[in-house]
């Protein structure tokens, strides 16, 4: 029984910080490998308040979980990718972030 | 002598710089790493022909000055057996480079070219038997393409290779290499998944024959060509390739033992 309270208590505890969390989607194109796009996580993971990195392949679309206070720019973006080796496109805001990964 | 050397100036040939982990594993690809990002690659090469072996352990370092251009620096130990004779030793220092000087960014797909560039220099020393490349420095140029689908990839590449004079004033054939390559992906890549692809390449050399004051080595140079099925294993950052060089065709001038196989592993890290 204590078990379970630790765990309902500890799970209210938790909620909070991820309901703040919204996810950033962007679209790129030229992004077909895993390792290849290790230098795009690499270089959004370094930004203060991005938690997770995730990419569709299929759809050209990159995944940022991140704390409600970070916003990109295009012309950062733009700069990113370029320097990761890809072209980006577009970005759009969702207010929670997928479970995956 | 001619015969101890020969492996070892075959293997200063197919021992690629210019490495990347989503290329072909016996000849070079467009791949670049990020900018200011690092490839840290180490491999195990074997190549057998009649009565000679060489084994050799390989190690280059690349740095990505920006996503499109590559610099590189490679050293090798090579271990060289000759009818119960040993030849062990450090191979000359390599610097490389490459540019991606054209890139079509697509859903899902990519496709680039790229200029290449090594020069191999005069640093091995400690050789019993000194290499034939002691006393020069080689160069090569080439232009490889890719096309990487999330099933299909393609490559082509062709290279230059000059080799200069040696200490014994032996002009050493240049060389010429024309590769193509397919890659099969039979499972769509996901980020936190191995990604796994098949490869097949048709590699082919051509070699001039090797010269001093003007008179040819009869034993020297001709043409080889070589279908070599291989892998690639990928984790994020971390790469696990190889493959068997087959020989399918060979014109060797004079008496020279053709390739039986050549076999290469590699691993590679990003960072």
């Amino acid at each position: 029984m204590k078990k379970i309270l630790l765990l309902v208590v500890m799970l209210l505890g938790s909620t909070p910080a991820y309901a703040a969390d919204k996810e950033v989607r962007m679209q790129v194109l030229g992004a077909v490998c895993p390792s290849c796009a290790y230098g795009l996580e690499k270089k959004f993971m370094k930004i203060e308040g991005v938690k997770k990195f995730d990419v569709d392949f299929k759809a050209g679309i990159v995944f940022i979980c991140a704390e409600e206070k970070v916003h990109f720019t295009n012309e950062q973006l733009t700069q990113i990718f370029k320097d990761a080796g890809y072209s980006y496109q577009s970005q759009e805001e969702h207010p929670s972030c997928r479970q995956k990964s | 002598m001619l015969k101890i050397y020969l492996p070892m100036v075959i293997s200063l040939c197919v021992v690629s710089t210019s490495a990347s982990a989503h290329g072909p594993v016996f000849s070079p690809g467009p791949e670049t790493v990020f900018k200011g990002g690092y490839e840290f690659h180490t491999d195990i090469h074997r190549e057998k022909s009649g009565n000679e072996q060489e084994d050799e352990i390989g190690t280059e370092v690349a740095y990505g000055i920006t996503a499109d251009w590559l610099v590189g620096i490679g050293a090798h130990y090579s271990f060289l057996k000759e009818e119960g004779e040993r030849n062990d030793g450090f191979g000359n220092l390599e610097l490389s480079t490459k540019y991606r000087f054209w890139r079509n960014d697509m859903l899902a797909a990519q496709e680039s070219l790229a200029l290449l560039g090594d020069i191999t220099l005069d640093t091995a020393r400690d050789h019993p038997d000194p290499a034939p490349s002691e006393g020069a420095t080689d160069a090569q140029i080439g232009l490889a393409y890719g096309y990487e689908s999330l099933k299909w990839q393609r490559w082509a590449s062709a290279r230059y290779r000059y080799n200069g004079e040696n200490d014994e004033a032996v002009d050493r054939g240049d060389q010429v290499f024309v590769d193509a390559a397919v890659g099969y992906r039979p499972k769509p890549p996901e980020y936190y998944a191995v990604d796994t692809m098949w490869l097949l390449e048709l590699n082919s050399e051509f070699t001039q024959r090797d010269e001093q004051a003007g008179i040819n080595f009869r034993n020297s140079g001709g043409t080889e060509l070589f279908l070599s099925p291989g892998f690639f294993v990928t984790y994020r950052n971390a790469a696990l390739k190889g493959g068997v060089q087959i020989p399918v065709y060979s014109d060797l001038n004079g008496q020279q033992d053709a390739s039986d196989y050549r076999f290469n592993l590699v691993a590679e890290w990003h960072f």
